[in-house]
């Protein structure tokens, strides 16, 4: 049995999270799905660290990401865009690439 | 007149909020992956189209409860999802890829893209969308 379907069924009765945790200096870990149920609340407290300088945040810990997740990434790097600064988005897995390339923001985002 | 898939062979129910979402995405992905069904588009796109659904289903008819089905065919498997409400889904779509910086409207682009085809029926009251995916073949 694979590795997803092992963590699907441990978490299967869970509502989805995400934790957002200071890892470095302007630099944030992310770890859990983005999805409707959690979007607003990260989007939130990402928004919070301000755009007065770069900003990173480690994706290697996010399993999903669904349009709700973009929407909230999104809302955040405009608020970087009348700025000189970034937003980066670090680590994203394929799965989570492959929802950037649909939609055409891995031209847009910050991507490392 | 094109109708719901008659048979299906998944079929579960969930409360109208998003704190279900994840449970049906497992849900689903475990049925897929325990089920001797092949469908030839990786199985986190059929839980990605899934998720948008189900969000479209919320957000026509929150606190309502939504159903998920899934029905097999010879050559195709389709996620049905279903919303008890009597609201349509919203049409508006900000999201076009000459806009990709939209606030919103990405959702249902998702599952068009992902799927292979998508209808959608609206049957007393209730709005059901169909994501057909194609099944692998056989090798």
């Amino acid at each position: 049995m694979d590795q997803k379907r092992l963590r699907c069924r441990a978490m299967t009765d869970r509502a989805s999270r995400i934790t957002l945790e200071i890892t470095g200096e302007r630099t944030l870990g992310a770890v859990g799905v983005l999805d409707s149920h959690t979007a607003d609340e990260f989007e939130a407290r990402l928004a919070s660290f301000g755009t007065e300088q770069d900003l990173l945040v480690d994706f290697s810990e996010v399993s999903f990401v669904d349009s709700s997740g973009l929407r909230a990434l999104v809302t955040v790097h405009k608020l970087f865009e009348p700025t000189t600064n970034h937003l980066t988005v670090r680590g994203a897995n394929r799965a989570v690439m492959r929802v950037f390339e649909l939609t055409g923001l891995v031209e847009h985002f910050h991507l490392a | 007149m094109a109708s719901l898939p008659p048979s299906t062979r998944f079929d579960a129910t969930y409360e109208g909020d998003t704190s279900t979402m994840n449970p049906a995405r497992c849900d689903v992905r475990s049925w897929i992956g325990a089920s001797n069904v092949a469908v030839s588009a990786p199985i986190d796109d059929v839980v990605l189209a899934l998720s948008e659904l189900i969000s479209n289903a919320i957000e026509a008819a929150p606190g309502c409860i939504y159903r998920v089905r899934i029905s097999v065919e010879a050559d195709r498997l389709g996620l049905i999802v279903t919303n008890d409400g009597t609201s349509v889904l919203p049409e508006s779509s900000q999201w076009t890829p000459e806009n990709v910086l939209a606030s919103s409207g990405r959702g249902l682009a998702i599952v068009a893209a992902v799927s292979d085809s998508v209808e959608t029926f609206t049957e007393g009251g209730a709005t059901s969308v169909v994501a057909w995916f194609l099944q692998a073949a056989p090798e």
